[in-house]
């Protein structure tokens, strides 16, 4: 794709804000209906699948996503052994939404960077 | 009695410990900390021993829903072994140089799926542990990355990952029948099964995936290549040739455990296991490199483990158990060796290796213990075994079988020892230096097929409560048949072996990827309709 | 019409995957017959016991049918599975091609057994 759409970027970009609202209620509904912290994730590396797949110049910071990666797993296996060793689990009942709506949070952030990573490492370097 | 998910986690944590540090002394903490693993292992072998077999459950679910962990005495044995051989390839690598993080990291993380693959209980479980663990394996053998070793990975990977979706599709199934994914739970529930008719696509499906895990025939074409690849490092194929395929013959006997009563194939892979064992050793005397040597011949032991496996008799049975530890450590001590040698002298062409016992004696001292072992010498392991699978099928066909496969062990081992005598070339006649702790992991595992022998009967006795006497007179005549199977081996080695062009002709036999694929759909088809005519 | 439920579509399914695999001779239609019999298996896994008009198993006190909670939970992680599956696959794929030059099984063999004479 040697010259890019304008048209098709226009509206592709038009679509970015539907996909992550869509994708967050996945996330935040996660405990009570179908859905989750991967299933959302997945669909909050669409967006960024889709950017470079209407403009192929397009600049990736791939440090800011492995930074973010690295620190929602270590938060994530943090929270959850914070939250079981201390038995804040049988104290405190009414935190256990909070901590599930969370810990579907950083699984979510986790999954979208690592998916995104996995895809711009193909595009990126495996094309010798 | 530690917790059993210590096994796992200890593992774990220490391959994180070693990607990230690669200090020298991390890597003594490291080794330490995997001999306190092993030692814990044997207290508590000897805790299930004494109380008999326990559950431990991950989540306080109640029986039947949550995820268990069985352990009983094969289980406990199993891990024992398998801790003491990670902790002796951990000695084997505590100087090496070239070993990076990543690939310690991968090694100990193997350690914790294989140790959970035997720990254990729910079908779900097994499958997840086996995908991670063929990815695993995979990036082991291709770790080098040169061109021979990228395409036996891939064949490898994909191959493991197609029989992997056969298992769960035969757990669907299994699933849709019982409800339960317990594997103990399905056992106890089976004999209320009314039509056992709908049992045959789940037990084929599942055999078939087990079945090339654990590499019989005619679905062994992965092995070889895998195990023998040339730039693999040696303490990778030792793992996967003594431990690895076996976790294919434990699923296989707590599968057929779990369908017991209601579908038995002993008869199937009985005949499976014998030409199984004979194509190993025909395939092993035709090749002309001595990994590949190693690498088809655990093919012709793993027949031999399970014509012990499926002989209906106890005295069999314990004894192909008991055939698995010994395969573990004779085949780890030769590949080691021969990863040895194949450094110091570039080359892996059989023809051109000479002279090896008088360069790096206690190698080849360790390596002639463990080929003594294996082809079954008096007061050596392997003859205790052999023993015990030759007393269980006595006054059968059978008996006559063994005795054929071990012809076979002896001749391939006669073609792999002319590597120790002779004299090497002229340019390299000096000792060489080798790294004193490979000798030292070398020497300690050929000097426990010794020790296997010796008390081999207050082994069994502690390990499976089998009480079998070996008295002098038996030991005198296996002595004797022993020498006369190895002058008979050497004579057929000498005149027709080296004389007739049809082993060239077998070594060119091989499969590619479709070929291998093809063989497992027709491994299933064979085995539905047997049980469709046969059994049910 | 009542035989065609999502059961005998994904047995159907998972032989189209199998026979892809025995039969291409590419590299990546295997990767692709590959996936498409794990998504048989996911599919056969989600419909074994259908029922008209169950509800999601959330919440307590439920009336009525519930729909079985256990292949759901199973079927994420046989999911994330694939992908990591299908992400290594195809990274070896790409390095076996440029090792090689070629993407077809057979002559994959034949150039590796000439490897093995030198």
């Amino acid at each position: 794709m040697s010259k890019h759409s304008n048209l098709l970027s226009m509206i592709v970009g038009l679509l970015y804000p539907f996909i992550l609202l869509v994708s967050f209620y996945v996330i935040l509904n996660g405990h009570q209906s179908p859905g989750g912290g991967f299933q959302g994730g997945a669909m909050m590396s669409c967006v960024f699948m889709s950017r470079y797949l209407v403009n192929s110049k397009v600049l990736v910071g791939f440090d800011y996503f492995q930074a973010v990666e690295k620190l929602a797993f270590v938060l994530a296996v943090s929270v959850a052994l914070l939250f079981f060793i201390f038995g804040l689990n049988q104290a405190y009942p009414q935190l256990r939404e909070t901590y599930m709506v969370a810990m579907n949070a950083l699984i979510a952030l986790k999954v979208c960077c690592g998916l995104s990573l996995v895809f711009f490492r193909f595009v990126f370097f495996e094309s010798r | 009695m530690i917790d059993v998910t210590l096994y796992l986690l200890i593992p774990v944590i220490t391959g994180t410990v070693l990607y990230l540090s690669n200090s020298h002394h991390v890597r003594r903490l490291a080794l330490l900390v995997h001999f306190g693993l092993f030692a814990a292992a044997v207290q508590g072998f000897v805790y299930v021993k004494t109380h008999g077999a326990f559950v431990t459950s991950l989540g306080q679910w109640g029986a039947q829903v949550g995820i268990y962990m069985r352990v009983d005495m094969l289980s406990m044995t199993l891990l024992m072994l398998t801790a003491f051989m990670f902790a002796m390839m951990l000695l084997y690598e505590y100087n090496s140089t070239h070993t990076n993080q990543l690939y310690l990291f991968l090694f100990m993380v193997l350690q914790a799926l294989v140790s959970a693959i035997f720990l254990s209980n729910d079908l779900f479980n097994i499958f997840v542990l086996i995908e991670v663990a063929t990815i695993t394996v995979a990036i082991l053998i291709m770790f080098k990355q040169d061109r021979q070793s990228v395409y036996d990975g891939i064949v490898y990977m994909l191959v493991n990952i197609v029989a992997m979706n056969l298992f769960l599709f035969g757990v669907a199934f299994m699933y849709r029948t019982f409800g339960v994914l317990d594997m103990h739970a399905i056992g106890s529930k089976m004999h209320q099964i009314q039509n056992p008719v709908a049992l045959i696509i789940p037990y084929s499906l599942m055999i078939t995936a087990v079945a090339l895990k654990s590499a019989i025939m005619p679905l062994f074409s992965w092995l070889p290549k895998a195990h023998g690849t040339p730039s693999a490092p040696s303490a990778v194929s030792a793992i996967l040739s003594g431990l690895y395929v076996k976790t294919g013959v434990y699923l296989f006997v707590r599968i057929n455990a779990m369908f017991a009563g209601t579908l038995d194939t002993w008869q199937f892979f009985l005949m499976v296991g014998f030409i199984t064992a004979v194509i190993g050793f025909l395939l092993a005397i035709s090749q002309k490199d001595i990994k590949l040597i190693l690498a088809y011949h655990t093919i012709s032991q793993i027949g031999l483990i399970m014509v012990g496996l499926n002989y209906p008799t106890d005295y069999a049975f314990w004894g192909g158990v008991y055939h698995i530890l010994n395969h573990a450590f004779f085949k780890s001590t030769l590949f080691l060796g021969a990863g040895i040698v194949i450094d110091v002298y570039g080359t892996r062409n059989i023809w051109e290796i000479k002279g090896v016992f008088r360069k790096m004696p206690a190698v080849a001292l360790a390596s002639i213990m463990a080929v003594l072992g294996i082809t079954g010498a008096p007061f050596f392991n392997g003859s205790i075994s052999k023993y015990l699978i030759q007393s269980g099928t006595s006054g059968s066909v059978v008996e006559w079988g063994i005795l054929l496969i071990n012809l076979g062990t002896i001749i391939s081992f006669i073609k792999y020892s002319t590597i120790f005598f002779g004299s090497s070339p002229a340019d390299c006649q000096s000792r060489s230096q080798v790294d004193p702790w490979k000798k030292l992991s070398l020497l300690v595992m050929g000097a426990m097929c010794l020790i296997g022998g010796i008390w081999g009967q207050e082994l069994i006795g502690l390990l499976f409560d089998q009480v079998m006497t070996i008295g002098v007179m038996t030991q005198l005549e296996k002595s004797v048949t022993y020498a006369i199977t190895l002058v008979a081996g050497f004579v057929i080695y000498k005149q027709f072996v080296l004389k007739t062009n049809l082993f060239y002709k077998l070594s060119l036999f091989e499969l590619d990827f479709n070929g291998i694929c093809l063989s497992l759909t027709g491994f299933m088809v064979a085995m539905m309709v047997w049980l469709r005519v046969f059994v049910v | 019409m009542d035989k065609l439920n999502g059961e005998t579509v994904s047995i159907l399914l998972f032989f189209v995957g199998l026979y892809g695999v025995v039969s291409r001779r590419n590299i990546i239609k295997s990767v692709i017959s590959i996936i498409v019999m794990e998504t048989a298996i996911i599919l056969f896994f989600l419909t074994i016991h259908f029922q008209e008009g169950s509800v999601p198993p959330i919440g307590e006190n439920l009336s009525g049918a519930v729909a079985d909670p256990l292949p759901q939970a199973l079927m994420i992680t046989t999911i994330v599975i694939g992908i990591a599956i299908t992400a290594v696959a195809l990274v070896m794929a790409n390095s076996v091609y440029h090792k090689y030059g070629t993407s077809n099984w057979r002559e994959l063999m034949i150039k590796r057994r000439e490897d093995d004479h030198d």
